[in-house]
């Protein structure tokens, strides 16, 4: 009777302890993973004059009480709602590496996404106290694929020191972008059609840019992970640019970390000090490279193949620092980290 | 649930009866152990999960229903535990890029050597339910069966105290996770085994 007792005794406290460590806020499935809601972003700017520094960027949603009708593509022809709008406010830096490329800096800067109904965006826009100055469209077929993305940057006055680039992809039959035919009709000179090449860089990796390097308006892009840290594996790709005369080069990794749609960081390094396993030399003698803002740094997991859309864009947001005879001996990092909530 | 009725009425009337001597009083033993477990993903695009490793606290209590059968209830909660998105795991246990936790709760039937010998390898086989959550800032969480099975070696020391030396499991899912290519556990553990009752 008493190791009855017993028994039942520590058989209901282990099953009194059986509580579970799922709670009610937690994420249960793919549905609910992709409709977590952008709640916040940190900042954080790691450059070679001082310790890094912190900034957060207020995120708000707003849904539409009646949808936006509008078409999804290029053309006109389909139609698509759109239901929310994401509003971002963005920080006031002492020093930045992040600057946009309408010239604006300072307060009252905003950007403004906007998304149809299956969380598609439709476009992203940035102003400088209520004023547009820049405006990114994305542009579907019937089968949400992207197809054409458009950007207009007002420098100072909209209809004046504009600069509009129209984009069109062209997938190969694997469904990567094979090449993007850029129309400019305000800067006819970057005009052009920009070919990429593809490789594997390990046995069981998807494609990545790589091959022959990407030539565009005086620059070849030489896209690769070899200046990516041991170990990061898939999560860290980048390139080298060089001027067409060879007068200098430079270099970029990006590391991120993506849970299907949901990006959780983005970091942006600027390679100076290591080669990683390019060989050769570092990026010195080499000022510091700046980056322009492009919405494809805070879009990205919302489009197929965004990482490698965000490689192929490095040819707007990526700026090479002029060549110096100093010899930098810190790589300067911009890191995303973005914050979700149910 | 009707059949688990009747088991527990011809348990319950085993156990509150008064035949002496002819056969023994069911024994039981009690379990506490440290396990170290690693669920491997895969290596696929950016991002995706390549393993988890957690160290739990697992617990159990057994009914010897004989000295090489015996049945009971385990248990098993996680201390620590990291994930390992951008960072490769490489065996660098606690270098991981996010929190992971697991929460087992099953049934269990262990077969072994006798109670007597110095040195008692023992099988066991185990169903039950498992938790699985990664935190990434936010939290991504699975709950799932899993059928499971484990080899290990305990040491007697005197007539109740077991050292559960080593004993290596593996758990499988039912399903994957629905964020990562993960469907089953390796386990490593070491602890205690107590016999609670008379001396035989």
């Amino acid at each position: 009777m008493l190791r009855f007792k017993k028994l039942l005794t520590l058989g209901s406290l282990l099953m009194g302890l059986s509580c579970s460590i799922v709670k009610d806020s937690d994420v249960t499935s793919l549905d609910q993973l992709n409709q977590l809601k952008l709640s916040g972003i940190e900042i954080v700017q790691d450059l070679n004059t001082a310790s890094p520094q912190t900034y957060s960027v207020n995120v708000t949603d707003s849904l539409y009480q009646t949808p936006v009708s509008v078409p999804i593509d290029i053309n006109n022809k389909i139609n698509g709602s759109v239901v929310k709008q994401t509003t971002l406010e963005w920080p006031v830096f002492s020093k930045t590496k992040m600057i946009f490329r309408s010239k604006i800096s300072s307060g009252g800067i905003e950007i403004k996404n906007y998304f149809y109904t299956n969380g598609r965006p439709r476009s992203s826009t940035v102003y400088q106290n209520n004023k547009l100055k820049e405006w990114y469209s994305f542009y579907y077929d019937i089968n949400w694929k992207l197809t054409n993305i458009r950007s207009r940057v007002y420098t100072s006055i909209p209809s004046a020191d504009t600069t509009i680039y129209k984009d069109s992809l062209i997938y190969n039959s694997s469904g990567y972008v094979a090449s993007l035919v850029r129309k400019s009709p305000t800067t006819p000179s970057k005009a052009g059609t920009l070919n990429l090449s593809y490789q594997t860089y390990s046995s069981n990796s998807a494609p990545a840019l790589g091959g022959n390097p990407l030539s565009y308006s005086g620059y070849n892009y030489s896209y690769s992970n070899c200046n990516c840290p041991n170990g990061s594996s898939g999560n860290c790709f980048g390139a080298n640019l060089m001027a067409n005369n060879g007068s200098f080069n430079a270099r970029y990794i990006i590391s991120s970390s993506q849970t299907s749609t949901i990006i959780t960081q983005l970091q942006f390094e600027d390679i100076k000090n290591n080669g990683g396993n390019c060989g050769g030399s570092n990026g010195s003698p080499t000022d510091y490279d700046t980056y322009y803002f492009h919405p494809l740094m805070l879009l990205r997991g919302l489009f197929t193949h965004g990482d490698i859309l965000l490689n192929i864009y490095a040819v707007d947001w990526w700026q090479p620092g002029s060549p110096t005879n100093n010899n930098p001996n810190k790589n300067e990092t911009v890191t995303f980290n973005f914050k979700y909530a149910r | 649930m009707r059949g688990k009725a009747i088991l527990w009425l011809m348990f319950v009337l085993c156990s509150l009866s008064k035949v002496e001597a002819q056969f023994t009083l069911p024994r039981i033993d009690v379990e506490a152990k440290i396990s170290q477990s690693v669920l491997p993903g895969g290596e696929h695009e950016d991002g995706t999960l390549k393993a988890m490793e957690t160290t739990n606290i697992a617990l159990g209590a057994h009914w010897q229903v004989t000295q090489n059968i015996a049945v009971g209830w385990v248990y098993s909660n996680s201390l620590r535990g990291s994930g390992y998105n951008s960072n490769d795991f490489n065996f660098n246990f606690g270098s991981g890029d996010s929190k992971a936790y697991n929460s087992y709760s099953g049934f269990d039937v262990r077969l072994s050597a006798g109670r007597a010998v110095r040195w008692r390898p023992y099988v066991n086989l185990n169903y039950g339910r498992i938790e699985i959550v990664e935190d990434k800032g936010f939290r991504l969480a699975s709950k799932q069966n899993a059928v499971g099975g484990g080899i290990g070696i305990m040491r007697r020391y005197g007539n109740h105290l077991y050292w559960n030396v080593f004993e290596a499991s593996v758990k499988s899912f039912s399903e994957k996770l629905f964020w990562a290519d993960v469907s089953f556990m390796i386990e490593i553990k070491t602890g205690f085994t107590y016999n609670i009752g008379k001396k035989k």
